[in-house]
């Protein structure tokens, strides 16, 4: 049977935390934890004496005359009203419960771990005793190098149906179209939101309030759809399919559009 | 150095309102986004004082920096007309009903005896033109509509006779028109079937004919990747902004009037594309190359064109109806949001205050430092069209 390696990128990860949970409750047994380290450049000391000097580089000059005008007339810089469609306090580490300490967690359960920055050669370690598993909560998009090792598997789950749901905040999309939102687990390849589906879960809506709320569940059955797709793939490796065509991305909503969709809810009145 | 003091003294910079203008603009600084309804009043705020500075029923080009307001612009007074009757009749303000009469009837005292009007703005001496003739033709038919007054018919049915005794054996338009015609033909095409559209059924259908073979031809400088070849008046091969709305929504219209599905498909193809450039990297360049990449127009930069923007957030939402897409009308409020907070910009110089650049900054390369006219419309119609038309329709 395939092992099971936990990517995290630290060690009171939320979202990794959670799935550890969920991962659990199901039986599944972890193999290992793989925590991304990211290696601090080497300090130059005479570089850091001077670095006060940096104020007076023009672009930082800019920086602070813009910061001094917009607060002094009200006003906005182009770059901040773009991020207003970049909606904060809405991401897994705001809407999850604070994660246990998975080193912690790791030693309890005798569980090795190994902290190394991502590396094809880390992954070739993992992967010398045979065929591995990662759920990948950390590493963001790989590179064709670390995808190359053909034992490794590196699994990410998504908060929409694919391929129909691709990109940004796609289970409201998803709910304000009348869709049933859906978590789908992939292994991941070159493409973004491009891999093969090896599960896929109905998401739970009823109650929820906000988007924020939304999300909350959206995540829980993200993590769940996780744990259960790694399972039913460690026993049968032929439930991976690859996607249909049908391609649909969508992008982060205008908030005018996120305001229709919260008057709609809670969905069951 | 000297050519920077060269730029100022041109370009009146050492004028408070102007410094402050390109000062904000290269900043990036922009005014709090205003609600749709101020946008909107403030924009026509603008439009006003185009009118009042030619005072003659038409709306004056453009502010330009070194030179003050310039004289009126038959084209963009043209395609003024029913956004001022929409805004007229959103706000219940007969105000405005009554300026874009007289705009049409400066249009119909101005038109040449062939039947053309001249391109470039009065004062300026310029051959008749297709294209500014074919903008007109909008402008003249929603005053008929809302007038009843067939003098408007019959000068909108002059013009599209003229119009189409130019039209070479190709389907194009090369001959008197702006540097030999290009894709944004496609809306002189919809000006053409809007005049058809209003003619008895035999007399229409041959008008039809002729105007679907123009649409035909240039839909064929649609490249495999859905840009558009000669859809800018640059000759350097890119595809400005403006222009591309102007040709994508040139189809979009003559589908709806012909109830001919290609030309609206050819001009989703290019939504398509340009949907997600502006998502994925929340701009979209004045300029681009063939490969859809950005064409740098100001230094190692490329700038916004504030027309374009306004004119493909019009085609997005119209797309969005149609479709029952939401992507569309998503992104169209993101794009409306920009424009409305640069142009949310107030000055005791009524060439400037809320009034929107060619460029974002304004001293980018299309228009460069001037306050357009054909800006300010978009702007409106955009924002128009988003109040009701598309909105409820898309969310239920």
């Amino acid at each position: 049977m395939k092992k099971v390696i936990l990517v995290i990128s630290s060690r009171t990860q939320a979202t990794a935390s959670a799935f550890i949970k969920e991962f659990e409750k199901l039986g599944g047994e972890l193999n290992g934890i793989y925590c991304i380290t990211h290696p601090q450049p080497k300090s130059n000391h005479l570089k850091s004496a001077f670095r006060f000097l940096k104020v007076f580089r023009p672009s930082k000059l800019k920086q602070l005359f813009s910061a001094f005008l917009t607060s002094k007339y009200g006003m906005q810089s182009i770059d901040e009203l773009k991020k207003m469609w970049d909606v904060q306090g809405e991401n897994s580490w705001d809407v999850l419960e604070k994660g246990i300490d998975i080193f912690e967690y790791a030693k309890n359960k005798r569980i090795p771990i190994t902290e190394a920055p991502l590396k094809k050669e880390t992954i070739n370690a993992l992967t010398a005793s045979g065929a591995v598993i990662f759920p990948m909560y950390g590493g963001g998009i790989l590179s064709a190098k670390i995808l190359s090792d053909p034992k490794a598997e590196f699994m990410n789950s998504h908060m929409g149906e694919m391929p129909y749901y691709k990109g940004m905040n796609v289970m409201e999309w998803a709910i304000l179209e009348k869709a049933s939102p859906k978590a789908t687990v992939m292994v991941m390849n070159e493409k973004i939101d491009g891999g093969d589906v090896v599960w896929e879960k109905e998401i739970n809506i009823s109650y929820e309030k906000s988007i924020k709320e939304l999300r909350t569940t959206g995540y829980i059955g993200c993590f769940q759809a996780m744990a259960e797709g790694i399972i039913n793939y460690q026993q049968d490796s032929s439930i991976r399919k690859v996607q249909p065509k049908g391609s649909k991305f969508y992008y982060r909503m205008h908030q005018k559009i996120r305001a229709i969709l919260e008057n709609k809810l809670p969905l069951a009145k | 150095m000297l050519s920077r003091l060269r730029t100022i003294k041109n370009d009146r910079l050492y004028n408070l309102s102007h410094g402050k203008k390109v000062l904000l603009d290269n900043l990036g600084i922009v005014s709090k986004t205003p609600s749709l309804d101020d946008s909107l009043d403030r924009t026509f705020e603008w439009i006003k004082s185009s009118f009042e500075a030619g005072g003659d029923g038409g709306s004056s080009a453009y502010y330009k920096l070194s030179t003050g307001w310039k004289g009126s612009y038959p084209e963009t007074t043209g395609y003024l007309i029913p956004t001022m009757y929409e805004y007229a009749a959103y706000k219940e303000n007969d105000e405005w009903k009554k300026l874009a009469k007289k705009a049409a009837d400066w249009l119909v005292e101005i038109q040449a005896p062939e039947g053309g009007w001249q391109g470039l703005h009065i004062g300026t001496p310029c051959d008749l033109r297709i294209f500014n003739s074919g903008m007109i033709l909008d402008g003249l038919i929603a005053a008929y509509r809302v007038e009843n007054d067939k003098k408007y018919l019959d000068s909108a049915v002059k013009g599209l006779d003229w119009i189409l005794s130019k039209q070479d054996d190709s389907g194009f338009f090369s001959e008197n028109n702006v540097v030999g015609g290009g894709a944004f033909d496609t809306l002189v095409c919809a000006g053409l079937l809007m005049v058809a559209q209003c003619l008895p059924e035999e007399e229409k259908q041959v008008y039809y004919a002729k105007i679907k073979k123009a649409l035909d031809a240039h839909l064929n400088l649609q490249t495999e990747n859905f840009w558009f070849k000669n859809c800018s008046f640059r000759k350097d091969g890119t595809a400005l902004l403006h222009h591309l709305g102007y040709t994508t929504d040139g189809f979009i219209i003559s589908s709806d009037i012909l109830g001919d599905d290609k030309y609206y498909q050819a001009a989703k193809k290019t939504a398509r594309k340009l949907l997600s450039k502006f998502e994925v990297e929340l701009e979209l360049p004045a300029y681009t190359n063939s490969d859809w990449s950005s064409n740098k127009d100001l230094g190692n930069k490329a700038t916004l064109c504030l027309t374009g923007y306004s004119q493909i957030s019009i085609v997005f939402q119209k797309i969005s109806k149609t479709e029952n897409d939401l992507r569309y009308l998503n992104a169209a409020l993101k794009i409306n949001d920009i424009v409305a907070s640069i142009g949310n910009y107030k000055s005791s110089n009524k060439g400037l205050s809320y009034g929107l650049a060619g460029s974002y900054p304004i001293n980018g390369g299309y228009q460069r430092n001037q306050m357009v006219n054909w800006a300010a419309k978009y702007h409106s119609e955009a924002l128009l069209l988003s109040i009701d038309k598309c909105m409820p329709k898309a969310i239920n």
